[in-house]
Order: structure tokens, then C-alpha cells, then sequence
């Protein structure tokens, strides 16, 4: 490292950044890279625009960043300590109570599984697991590594990275094991790519990245984790912000800055295909899923007086505006926090306007 | 927002050395430049990678990359392919062309203002064809993106710093750069958050808020208890 003020760079933007997710979610950050053909599904607006939905606003003073919906969607959860004497802890606003105190939810801080039942913790550099209902806790022999819950609490995975070489050919050993961390076992090796997520079924992750170093380009593929069976999809470059649908059928991602400028875009990929083609969409932004049939977006438009929040149909590729531009609108999302409540009914973000959590009902 | 983002520049004031750097406090103040490419964003152009500031990809890297930097990220990065035309962000004086010792291999450029500041352009594809001391205008190209791992496949992207005129310090340059970080920050692959201060955790939350640092300082962010936890 030179003296001063070398800058080794930077997580790289484009790299397999560690599995530490920061809510109860599935997805895991990665990068592979590779090219897709497809179609476009050209989405149709909606001939009659409903009226935006109204905001409220759950907290005051400013407060919460990266929020996330209890499991039931009835409360919103963020890390805080709201004052100098409280502790910190996950702290819980109730959506049907707006701008009531927050409430103290637990003093774990996670990640989480997905139930909320069981937080990740790091003890004395080792990985450790603690089943909140009664306090049980357990060591994971990983090296003190991060490791992401599948759906049902049943299983961790993890990841151990090569420390050097080009982040899109570092090799990647992806490791299982039972959630109470035995029957460890390495279940794929990838060069610069890693797991994307977990299927709901718990049994299958999807993959991306080289087989082989020298591959020309990497690959998404489905794993059994039981079997170790693979089943490969499709060849994508720089594919990013994979998210799985809820029922595991879709993948949406995008790519960007491929060395063929013809492949940049959104995408959707249908898993379920045996041989899947890619779906190009015809916006460009941030992106959660709403239900399984059903793709919540924010188009990026860089400049304009707020955001606007679109819904796309996946089956039949009718685009829906639910959120229109608005200069008094708070809804101007910073950090890129916002999240969708588990039954698709409602949004919380937060507000660049005045750094609180504010909820939409979805029409 | 203003109002949120001066309250916050007096917390960064206390956190760093007692003795603001006097070029410091004569420089303009507000968002004077304009961002470093010519296009708007897009999957096609650039994207906004790792912020400025305590972000989590840097605290992982606090003790080896960016412990120059006090432990933060000390500069803007923008993922873009190799080769993509990077603009001057202000009006100035080139300052100083491939000086290794300011980092950001395998080129940089430096580009004096007369508002007090300089800008510093990292993991150039090659040596900027321009000369010390030649005039450069906001909006002009002056050099072409790359990759610090040489390969153009591994993590291609410019590294933007604005520092003050003796180079010892590094600005929160989102603070400093005229764009809408918010919209930008909605698009990425990679969380968005910064690492927290379980003992103060809604201390540099925001991007406007990340501290400005001392080149050579001591860690800012070794917090006694932190999250996400310090994962190997
Ligand atoms: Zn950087």
C-alpha cells in the first residue's frame, strides 16, 4: 500500500460483497458477468392513472435508516437507540399507530432469519446463533464468517473468497450446512460469483459465476444443495441486484456497463424454464417484488422534485403508475431504503425530505 | 435538508483535529462542482458505486485501504466500463498528472481550483494528456476511466476525491458535488448503509453527514461496539 493516501479502491462497485444481509431476506449480493439475448417486454401504461396513494408519516424527528417489515407487516423494525438511555436495540414503530413512540421490539440485532426467529451474532470472532424464544445459542465452525438463513430457518450458507485477484475470476467456495451448523459441507466453487439467494423451497440455491476461471463468461445456475445437481440457466455479464420472486418462479436483475452496451437493461429470467430466455424491460431504476406476479419499481429519473413508483405485471407486462412525481411529495427515497411488507399491501420508506419512515398503502 | 446538513458539519468539525486546515476554511462552501461525466447515469454510462464516507465495504477495510484516510472511504466512486470520458468538475489548473504518492493507481490526475479545492481522479486507463499548470474547464474531458486491477473486467470505475489545497484533507464530496446522490443511491447491487456506532448508531447515517478526514489521521470508525459485526 503506498504511504499517504492510496486508495486500493474502494468496495469495488461491482463486487461479491460479504454475505452480512441487514434484514430477514434471502437475496445475497453478488456479481457475475456474461450476456443475455431475449425479448423485451414492453410495458403498456395504464390507459387511466389512479390518484396517489396517501403518505403517513410513522416517525418524527428524523431517525431510521434501512427499515423492514415485521413478518406479520403490522410493524416496521429499524436498528436505533432513540435517546442517550435507551438501548440499542431493533425498535418498532406499529403501522396502525403513526408517530407513536417507537417500542423497544429486541435487543438482538440480527441479520435474521426470515421468521424472526432465530439472529446472527459474533462472539469472540466466531459465528454464533441465538433462537430469540429462549436464548439457546450455538457456535458455527465457519471462521467467523456471515452466513444467510435459507426461508425456513433450516439451513446457513456462507461463503469463503480468495483474498486476491481479480474480483471477476476470485474464486468463491460456497458452503451449507444445517442450522445448527452441522453436516457442513462445500457445495459449489465459483470464480467471481457466489450464491444469489435461496429458493423458497429451502433445498436449491441459484448461483452465479465461473465453473471454470477461464470460462469465458459466467453462468446462473440452480444448485440442489442435497444432491449437488446443477442445473444450468443462462450466461449473463455484470448481472446485478439479483432479487427472487416470493413463490421462486422469477429473477429479476439488471445489467450494467457490459462490454456488449447492447446487454445493459432490466431483466427478468423465468427459473422454472428449463431453458429460460432473458426478458428485457424497458425501464431502468430500483426494483423490490411485491407478490409473485407482481414487480414494484422506481424508474432512476436523477433531478425530478420526487420519485415515482411504478408496478409492473409480470405475466402480462401492463405497467402500472401507483406513486406520481410530486415536488411536495415526501416521497424522495434516501439511501435507497425502502421495503415492501410481506403481503404486498404497503411500502415504507425513507424520506429524503425529512430523514423519517413514512408507509403507502398500495392500491 | 440544508438545515440537517449544517447541523451535521459542526459534529464533523468536533470529530476531527482540533485545528481546521485554514485553506479549509476559506473555500467556497456548497455544492460547487458539477459530477465528473458529460452523460447522465445509466446501465449504459455510469453508475454511482461506493459512496464517500463510513460505508460498510470501507469499515471492512478500514485497517489496510483506507487507513489513510482515517478509515473511511476518502472519495466518490463511479463504476464505469474502461475508457469512458471523465469531465473536469470544475474550472482549474492542472495540479499534478500520475503522482503515485496520492494513490489511485495506475493513473491520476489532480486539477487545482480557485475556489481552494482540488479534485483528484483515480484509476485513470492512462496517463491524461495534459500538462501541469495547463487551464482546464468544468465540463471538459481530461482523462478516460479504468480499473485499478488492470484488467478492465475486475471492478472498473473512477475514484473522485476533493481535497484542499495542501492535499491533506479529504472533503465529503457529496456535499460538494451538485447531483441527486438520492435518486443515484436507489440503483445498486451492494447495501447502501454505513457501518454504525452501536454507542451513538444514528451518528453518519446519511450521505451528506460522512466526515471529512486528515490524511494520516487516526481511525475514526474503530467503534467499540459496531454492526454490521466485524465478519471475517
Ligand atoms: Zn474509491
Amino acid at each position: 500500500m503506498l504511504a499517504g493516501c492510496a486508495d486500493a479502491a474502494a468496495a469495488p462497485p461491482n463486487e461479491i460483497a460479504p454475505m452480512t444481509p441487514a434484514a430477514p431476506d434471502t437475496r445475497v449480493p453478488a456479481t457475475i458477468i456474461a450476456t443475455p439475448t431475449r425479448p423485451t417486454i414492453a410495458a403498456t401504461p395504464s390507459p387511466m392513472p389512479r390518484s396517489s396513494p396517501a403518505f403517513v408519516p410513522l416517525t418524527s424527528g428524523g431517525c431510521c435508516v434501512q427499515p423492514f417489515f415485521s413478518p406479520d407487516g403490522r410493524r416496521v423494525l429499524f436498528l436505533d437507540k432513540p435517546d442517550g438511555t435507551a438501548p440499542v436495540g431493533i425498535w418498532a414503530v406499529a403501522v396502525d399507530a403513526p408517530l407513536s413512540p417507537p417500542t423497544l421490539f429486541t435487543e438482538r440485532l440480527g441479520p435474521f432469519s426470515r421468521d424472526l426467529s432465530l439472529a446472527l451474532d459474533l462472539q469472540n470472532g466466531q459465528t454464533v446463533i441465538e433462537r430469540l424464544s429462549d436464548g439457546a445459542r450455538w457456535m458455527i465452525n465457519n471462521g467467523g464468517r456471515a452466513v444467510t438463513f435459507s426461508p425456513d430457518a433450516t439451513r446457513i450458507v456462507w461463503t469463503v473468497l480468495q483474498e486476491s485477484g481479480g474480483f471477476d475470476v476470485r474464486r468463491v467456495e460456497i458452503y451449507v450446512a444445517d442450522v445448527d451448523g452441522s453436516d457442513v459441507r462445500l457445495v459449489a466453487t465459483r470464480f467471481g460469483g457466489g450464491p444469489l439467494g435461496w429458493l423458497p423451497d429451502s433445498n436449491h440455491l441459484l448461483i452465479g459465476g465461473r465453473a471454470n476461471r477461464n470460462d469465458p463468461s459466467p453462468t446462473l445456475s440452480v444448485l440442489n444443495v442435497d444432491t449437488g445437481a446443477l442445473r444450468d440457466l443462462v450466461a449473463v455479464e455484470r448481472l446485478r441486484g439479483a432479487s427472487i420472486s416470493p413463490d421462486g418462479r422469477m429473477l429479476a436483475y439488471f445489467v450494467a456497463q457490459a462490454r456488449d452496451a447492447s446487454q445493459n437493461g432490466m431483466y427478468l429470467l423465468d427459473l422454472a424454464h428449463p431453458s429460460p430466455v432473458p426478458q428485457r424491460l424497458d425501464f431502468f431504476g430500483s426494483f423490490r417484488w411485491r407478490d409473485a406476479g407482481r414487480l414494484l419499481y422506481i424508474p432512476l429519473r436523477p433531478g425530478a422534485p420526487s420519485d415515482e413508483l411504478w408496478q409492473l405485471e409480470v405475466t402480462t407486462g401492463r405497467a402500472e403508475r401507483l406513486v406520481a412525481a410530486d415536488a411536495g411529495s415526501p416521497f424522495k427515497i434516501a439511501n435507497g431504503d425502502w421495503d415492501v411488507a410481506r403481503d404486498g399491501s404497503k411500502i415504507v420508506f425513507l424520506s429524503a425530505r425529512d430523514r423519517n419512515l413514512w408507509l403507502v398503502t398500495l392500491p | 435538508m440544508v438545515a440537517y446538513v449544517a447541523a451535521c458539519a459542526v459534529v464533523v468539525g468536533s470529530a476531527l483535529a482540533a485545528q481546521p486546515s485554514p485553506v479549509a476554511a476559506q473555500v467556497e462552501a456548497g455544492a460547487v462542482f458539477g459530477l465528473p461525466f458529460a452523460d447522465p447515469p445509466g446501465p449504459d454510462t455510469w453508475l454511482l458505486g461506493q459512496v464517500y464516507g463510513n460505508s460498510t465495504g470501507a469499515f471492512a477495510r478500514r485497517r489496510e485501504w483506507y487507513r489513510a484516510g482515517q478509515g473511511i472511504h476518502f472519495g466518490i466512486d463511479f463504476s464505469a466500463r474502461c475508457g469512458t470520458p471523465i469531465v473536469a468538475i470544475g474550472d482549474g489548473v492542472v495540479l499534478k498528472v500520475d503522482a503515485s504518492e496520492h494513490g489511485s493507481a495506475p493513473h491520476n490526475l489532480l486539477i487545482a481550483h480557485p475556489n481552494g479545492y482540488v479534485s483528484l481522479y483515480g484509476h485513470l486507463l492512462e496517463r491524461p494528456l495534459l500538462r501541469v499548470g495547463q487551464r482546464v474547464r468544468r465540463g471538459e474531458v481530461i482523462g478516460l476511466t479504468g480499473d485499478p486491477d488492470l484488467t478492465c473486467t475486475s471492478r472498473p470505475h473512477l475514484h473522485l476525491e476533493i481535497r484542499d489545497r495542501t492535499l491533506s484533507r479529504a472533503f465529503n464530496a457529496h456535499r460538494l458535488i451538485d447531483a441527486d446522490w438520492d435518486a443515484l443511491m436507489l440503483i445498486g447491487a451492494f447495501g447502501r448503509g454505513f457501518q454504525r456506532d452501536l454507542d451513538d448508531p444514528r451518528k453518519w447515517q446519511s450521505v451528506y453527514d460522512q466526515p471529512d478526514i486528515r490524511f494520516g489521521g487516526p481511525l475514526i470508525n474503530e467503534f467499540k461496539h459496531t454492526w454490521p459485526r466485524d465478519w471475517n
